[in-house]
């Protein structure tokens, strides 16, 4: 993946590859639906959807309630997320140039990535080093989170050394949280998310418990009941 | 980009010598009103949380689409046309435009 910054890799031809691929697009659907299960906030809340791409992690968030607002670097994979007409606005971005936001104010209930922050490992030239990257990256990050923000990032590492680096650099910058390794044993189907919080709230960690803890019939018949 | 997000927005640059907050609408071309309705609560939510009162009332006046208060009073928030026409304001969505630092 690697061999370019990844708006020269998510060009015009690889992005209509990629959105036309429906296993690749199922596979990033399921994957934002964990994500989310993850982030455990209430609907309604705004979420940063960092790396959107063409949109497809966008879609499962309107679809649950959620608004957002999407960060990419690919003019590509925005271009198509804007045909699909999401509700989220999209803004071209490089997340190692830290985030646009005030942060006077909290901007985020949340934020969520699907397959982006590895990009955070790669240099954007030779003379750059990554690490600078990823200290913008999360200083920026929570400082634009609401006090006990919650994070919920899946990513690609392509070495251990990027899993220790990423998690590293969040902790450093005031983050507390933990690595979630689903299917651990398959080489094929093993993801990784990095789980994060931007200081603590009590009511934050009490409306996700009330989430994390209510059944799936439950929750259908609150997003019922709102219809 | 709806007015909400351009609340949010800096400028990032490090040239820059103003703060980057808040950019500018030197042009919007295209805009869209809101296709949705806001609730009370999700607008004291919201107000609370992320949004930087005095320049809503700005961008709201530079446009003529609202004449918001210049402090934000949350007794307010009990009359339902005061919660629309803010509602109508930070949803409203600048399709084309441009943005200046």
């Amino acid at each position: 993946e690697h061999v370019a910054p990844a708006y020269i890799f998510y060009g015009e031809d690889e992005a209509r590859k990629y959105t036309q691929n429906t296993r690749i697009m199922n596979i990033q659907s399921e994957m934002t639906e964990r994500a989310l299960d993850i982030l455990a906030v209430p609907e309604g809340s705004l979420i940063l959807d960092v790396g959107c791409g063409s949109g497809i992690s966008g879609q499962v968030l309107e679809e649950r309630g959620y608004e957002w607002v999407g960060i990419d670097i690919a003019p590509a994979m925005l271009e198509i997320a804007a045909d699909r007409e999401v509700e989220g606005d999209l803004i071209k971005w490089d997340m190692g140039h830290g985030l646009p936001f005030s942060n006077t104010k909290g901007c985020f209930d949340g934020a969520i990535s699907i397959s982006a922050i590895q990009w955070l490992c790669c240099a954007e030239n030779n003379k750059q080093n990554p690490y600078k990257r990823m200290k913008q990256f999360f200083q920026d990050l929570y400082s634009v989170l609401i006090k006990g923000g919650r994070c919920a990032f899946q990513f690609y590492p392509e070495t251990p050394e990027q899993v220790e680096s990423l998690t590293h650099a969040a902790m450093k910058n005031g983050f507390t949280g933990g690595l979630i390794v689903d299917y651990p044993n398959s080489k094929k189907a093993k993801k990784y998310f990095l789980f994060l919080m931007a200081g603590y709230s009590q009511d934050v960690v009490d409306d996700a418990r009330k989430l994390i803890y209510k059944s799936p019939e439950e929750r259908e018949e609150e997003s019922r009941s709102f219809m | 980009m709806k007015i909400l997000l351009h609340n949010m927005l800096r400028c990032k640059k490090d040239s820059c010598k103003t703060g980057g907050y808040p950019l500018t609408i030197v042009q919007a071309d295209e805009v869209e009103e809101s296709e949705t309705q806001g609730t009370a609560k999700g607008l004291a939510k919201t107000l609370e949380t992320r949004v930087d009162w005095p320049v809503l009332v700005a961008v709201a006046r530079q446009f003529g689409w609202a004449e918001l208060p210049e402090e934000f009073d949350e007794q307010r928030l009990q009359e339902e046309e005061f919660v629309q026409v803010v509602h109508g304001v930070l949803y409203r969505k600048v399709v084309e435009g441009k943005l200046k630092c």
